[in-house]
């Protein structure tokens, strides 16, 4: 059992072992398991509550998820005692044996290919494809909380979604624009150099994935202006 | 010999499951009746297979029960029922039994029989005794598949019962698969 | 490469004073402080020559308003900037700038001290230098406590916010989205009708001490943001109905564990215990987020000892990790921050004029470019 990531929050491991069938109707042989470890510093009571909210809320959305066929990892198992998710290992590798996030995917091209391969028609169509589905997700009023490129991965061309520890559920164009806001800062500062096209391309696929995009994209104008905080007193 | 065996990496128990076709409404009754007696000899979990759609959704049931039991957070008296419950999307014990007990209201029907045991215990042993006290015949115990499952669920009913009409399904991966997923989701976020 | 604070040092001089005034809220501070030529390190500290504060106390379960606030911090102006001379052993002239909080905070009081200070400026020909009292907050704690590049949580009764240093700015990653900290204990303890006398957090505190039922209160954590209104409304019916004089409404409230009564230390320490959780919880995430291992808490709500402990349990778990905070004298509002923070922008050429010393009630940490560090 490897560790894959080690957030504030949680743990994430990769395993060969699932933890209870041996041919599941799952894709890939390596399982994600996601572990909110306990906290000492919060009374066991809150501590046991936060734990177990949470990790029913990532299921629900998972879940809710798998229900619209919206890409994203299965939910294998869970257990909320103890704040763990086992659930579907997602992506095929890069050549140079990293995580296919989009993230690692894009920071390869930089490395190993010209200007124009990072631009090139493959990687705008794999972004308008990762628009879609972002727009998909708010178009069922989903909202993702923490879209960066390292938390969109790539399996062959089709992107999924992954990380729903800060999702939440809302129909308001405020949350829905600050969720793009939040990728789009994200895209400025780990891909500064090609931002501009991967923001547009970005754009482009969240239009067709989401057909009531007119509110939230004129709201992102009012985001991008005042950035992700809503002004208020003191 | 049909019957299955397995373990899961966390646990050291061993999972016994064993399937028998087309049991007759008179032996089904009489199943039931010992499991109400609390009969030693009927200590399983007794399952139809109307609503199982796969293996790994059973053994998923199965896990689930035992994590249950071992973290002090099971919602039913014994193991055997903790399973029935956790194949259920509703929190109900008794529309649980329902659906997926026993099922005497046909002619004949399929008993999935799954227990869990300690490691000393003979799997043969327990399958024919099974098989004697409940006077099948050995060639009404097949081996579990996947296949079926398929065969014997109600697609309809099984839909129905998970809430899965409004989910969107993917043409391009086995309905099973799908099926299996979704219902595991279910049963994840029973009571919840 | 290192900024240069002595830019605009006096020929002859080989230090630099600043007198700071304070008076965003209920407590009204001045102090003087002394920096020496090159910069601030272990070696060359700030000193601290006075610390004045005079705390305006309402009465059990009210809080302060702005009128009566502004009120007595224009009686007491003029005493306590005496003192904090007397006490510095210096006289109004030896003095190189007049500092004071120029926001945010509440709008009457912090009128009333700005006067002062531009009659100080006028009567000692000083200059003028506004401080935006979050960034006084955050360099006093860095200088008292040597932490150099901290993920600061600023917690105070009109504040609430997780902040860290970039580019020059001290960026804001997560805050309050209703009220602050220090106003929701505030206006509990005023529920429960306890004293605010010396505060009102203190006094919670020394009550949650005693407090054993941990009663479930909401928990409202958005990514790095935070929600106290509902916690507050949820505990204040929860008070109400508990210590109501009226017997219909007076319900009994039972640990369901021990089948003991939940008293008003219950409460305290509930609510201490899930809004510290929240705060160590933001914390931790925006310390994940910058890669950062030093915590500095600052602000009144600081100075709470549970707070501080639970924030160690969380840093301790975390590589190389370490918390500094300050005690009640630069925790609770206070003048010297001010004279600090200030003195710090003069020595980068900042000067108010006299029409750019209007006070703001909105004033963000992130607006200030911080001119002082370049790192």
């Amino acid at each position: 059992m490897d560790v894959v990531s080690q957030g504030a929050e949680a743990v994430v491991f990769v395993t060969t072992s699932h933890p209870y069938c041996s041919q599941p109707a799952v894709e890939n042989d390596k399982y994600i398991i996601k572990y909110r470890p306990s906290k000492k510093y919060r009374h066991p009571k809150i501590d046991a509550q936060i734990t177990k909210n949470r990790t029913v809320g990532e299921v629900r959305f998972m879940n809710k998820l798998e229900k619209l066929g919206i890409n994203s990892p299965s939910v294998i198992s869970a257990d909320y005692v103890n704040g763990i998710i086992w659930m579907e290992f997602i992506g095929d590798g890069l050549p140079n044996g990293d995580i296919s996030s989009v993230k690692n995917y894009l920071w390869y091209l930089e490395k190993n290919d010209d200007d124009d391969g990072c631009v090139s028609d493959e990687v705008q169509s794999m972004l308008v494809a990762v628009g879609r589905l972002i727009g998909e997700l708010h178009a069922n009023d989903m909202i993702h909380g923490d879209l960066t490129s390292s938390n969109i991965l790539l399996n062959g061309k089709e992107p999924y979604l992954i990380d729903f520890g800060l999702s939440s559920i809302s129909s308001l164009a405020e949350d829905k624009a600050v969720d793009i806001y939040v990728l789009e800062r994200a895209i400025e500062s780990t891909h500064s150099v090609f931002a501009d096209s991967y923001n547009k391309w970005l754009l482009k696929g969240y239009v067709q994935g989401n057909k009531k995009s007119k509110e939230v994209l004129a709201r992102l104008e009012e985001v991008r202006l005042r950035g992700r905080k809503r002004s208020m007193l003191g | 010999m049909a019957f299955l065996s397995t373990k899961f990496p966390s646990f050291d128990k061993t999972i016994f499951i064993s399937l028998l076709v087309d049991v007759d409404q008179h032996t089904l009754e009489e199943v039931k009746t010992k499991l109400i007696e609390g009969n030693k000899d009927y200590d399983f979990a007794f399952f139809n297979t109307n609503y199982i759609i796969s293996k790994e959704h059973l053994l998923n049931g199965i896990h689930r029960a035992m994590i249950n039991y071992k973290n002090g957070s099971a919602k039913s008296k014994t193991l055997n029922t903790e399973i029935i419950l956790n194949m259920s999307p509703v929190s109900n014990i008794m529309e649980a039994l329902k659906r997926f007990g026993i099922d005497s209201s046909k002619e004949s029907a399929n008993l999935l029989c799954v227990k869990v045991i300690d490691d000393d215990e003979s799997l043969e042993d327990i399958n024919n005794t099974l098989i004697t006290n409940l006077g099948v015949s050995k060639d009404q115990n097949v081996e579990l598949t996947d296949d079926f499952l398929l065969k014997s669920v109600d697609v309809a009913k099984f839909k129905k019962l998970y809430k899965l009409n409004d989910a969107k399904y993917n043409d391009k991966k086995p309905l099973q698969n799908q099926l299996t997923r979704l219902a595991i989701g279910a049963c994840l976020l029973r009571g919840t | 490469m290192t900024v240069d604070l002595d830019k605009f040092k006096k020929p002859g001089k080989d230090y630099y004073l600043a007198l700071g005034l304070e008076g965003s809220a209920n407590k009204l501070g001045v102090g003087v402080i002394k920096h020496n030529l090159g910069q601030l390190s272990s070696e060359n500290r700030a000193e601290v020559l006075s610390n004045v504060r005079d705390t305006y106390i309402t009465p059990p379960g009210e809080g302060f308003l702005p009128r009566d606030t502004a009120r007595h911090h224009r009686n007491w102006v003029v005493r306590i900037i005496k003192k904090s001379l007397v006490d510095a052993g210096i006289k109004g002239t030896d003095l190189d700038c007049i500092c004071f909080t120029q926001g945010p905070g509440m709008g009457a009081p912090l009128q009333s001290v700005v006067i002062a200070a531009r009659t100080l400026s006028q009567l000692w020909k000083l200059p003028l230098i506004g401080v935006n009292h979050c960034v006084g907050h955050i360099e006093m704690g860095r200088e008292i406590t040597g932490a150099n590049n901290p993920v600061v949580l600023y917690v105070s009764g009109g504040n609430t916010q997780i902040i860290a240093y970039s580019r020059q700015r001290y960026r804001i990653f997560g805050e309050t989205l209703d009220i602050a900290i220090g106003n929701c204990l505030d206006r509990f303890a005023r529920v429960l009708k306890i004293s605010n006398d010396p505060a009102p957090g203190y006094n919670i505190e020394q009550m949650a001490k005693k407090g054993k039922h941990l009663v479930t209160l909401p928990y409202t954590v958005k990514g790095m943001d935070l929600s106290m209104a509902g916690i507050l409304s949820y505990i204040e019916v929860l008070a109400k109905d508990l210590f109501s004089s009226n017997p219909k409404k007076n319900k009994n409230l039972i640990d369901e564990e021990s089948g003991e009564l939940i008293t008003p230390e219950d409460l305290c320490y509930s609510l201490q215990e899930s809004l510290f959780s929240m705060l160590v919880e933001i914390t931790e995430r925006a310390m994940a987020h910058v890669q950062s291992n030093q915590v500095l808490i600052v602000g009144g709500v600081g100075s709470n000892e549970r707070l501080q402990e639970m924030m160690e349990l969380m840093v301790n778990e975390r590589k190389n990790g370490s918390i500094h905070a300050t005690d009640e004298r630069f925790c609770i509002d206070n003048g010297i921050m001010i004279a600090h923070a200030g003195l710090l922008s003069y020595r980068m050429g900042q000067i108010n004029d006299l029409k750019d010393t209007v006070c703001t009630q909105r004033f963000r940490t992130d607006e200030v470019f911080v001119s002082w560090r370049d790192d």
